[in-house]
């Protein structure tokens, strides 16, 4: 039983079958949503399961106000914002690593790249993740859906619930807030 | 003041054309802006540094195998949530027979084995009075 993108479901009860399918269509963009967020592959994998599980809790509580995919996300980021506290605080507890030490992707440590120019690029990918875990959620938010997952305006209100001004200007300030923090951290 | 909230204004402008939300109108106008502004071209072009910045950020596709590790997990923690569910249900379901053979018992025990006679005799004191009378009245046996 099919569950094609942005469609409601009919009933409130959704069959096993549509969850799978959806885990299908979705599972592979709430991974990276996930890795977006700072978490490691690891750890990412667990908030993917976190986030399908309470997906099929509250399946039902989808209206069709919105599209399916925006109330995915609205769940995925709860969830992945709550599993990331988690995190880290057992990391903290733990005296362990921080969340995102392990790289989150080896997009840029291709073929072409010396080993020098992947060390460099490493570092600075390294400093950008902590310039932005460094920004207050509200404003890292924005920018992981704004620039890394590549949402309106629009969509960006919708998922955080917030007015379409709002994220306007959330997005403007958390990009002066990045911006001074590369700076701070040296990065050019 | 009001220089600063019109700044404010044209860098929030500025900001949405930069990411393609400006209307044909004002993208006209903020390109004849940043003509004329070189902070705002710099600005923009401190954006655009950012933006590949959190590029670099932008992670790889997850591969099959890890897809299908993850799918994997997710079926299995879906069959678990399903068997806890129904184990919680069938508990439920249990107690609330149980429950009902409780609630069945102590109205059977009610009516047949703990009830208590209707007719009672003399339970009020005119009966007793009115038996009493009787009894003086009736004529005392000769033995």
């Amino acid at each position: 039983m099919p569950l094609p993108k942005d469609q409601k479901p009919t009933t409130a009860k959704v069959a096993p079958e549509q969850l799978e399918e959806l885990f299908r269509v979705y599972g592979s963009k709430i991974y990276g949503l996930a890795l977006r967020c700072g978490l490691a592959p690891k750890e990412a994998e667990d908030g993917v399961q976190e986030v399908f599980l309470k997906v099929q809790r509250r399946i039902s509580t989808f209206r069709g106000e919105a599209a399916l995919s925006t109330w995915l996300y609205q769940v995925a980021l709860n969830t992945l914002r709550d599993h990331r506290r988690k995190v880290v605080r057992q990391t903290r507890a733990t005296s362990m690593s921080l969340v995102s030490d392990q790289p989150a992707d080896p997009t840029f440590c291709g073929d072409s790249a010396t080993p020098v120019e992947e060390a460099s690029i490493s570092e600075r990918r390294q400093m950008v993740r902590d310039a932005l875990d460094r920004l207050p959620p509200k404003f890292r938010e924005v920018l992981i859906l704004r620039e890394l997952e590549g949402m309106s305006y629009r969509d960006v209100a919708r998922v955080l619930k917030v007015k379409q001004g709002t994220v306007e200007s959330r997005i403007f300030r958390a990009r002066e807030r990045l911006g001074a923090e590369l700076k701070r951290m040296g990065v050019n | 003041m009001k220089q600063r909230k019109e700044d404010q204004a044209w860098d929030l402008r500025l900001s949405a054309w930069f990411d393609g939300e400006a209307s044909d109108m004002d993208a006209a106008e903020v390109r004849a802006h940043l003509m004329e502004s070189p902070e705002s071209r710099a600005k923009v072009q401190q954006w655009r540094s950012l933006r590949e910045d959190l590029a670099l950020l932008q992670p790889e596709e997850p591969s099959a195998e890890q897809l299908f590790t993850m799918q994997s997990r997710f079926e299995d923690g879906l069959a678990n949530e399903v068997f806890r569910v129904a184990r919680a249900l069938r508990l439920w379901n249990r107690a609330a027979v149980l429950l009902l053979a409780l609630g069945f018992g102590m109205w059977v025990a009610d009516r047949l084995l703990l009830s208590v006679p209707t007719d009672t005799y003399a339970s009020e004191p005119s009966a007793i009075d009115e038996a009493i009378r009787e009894f003086l009245a009736a004529p005392a046996s000769q033995d």
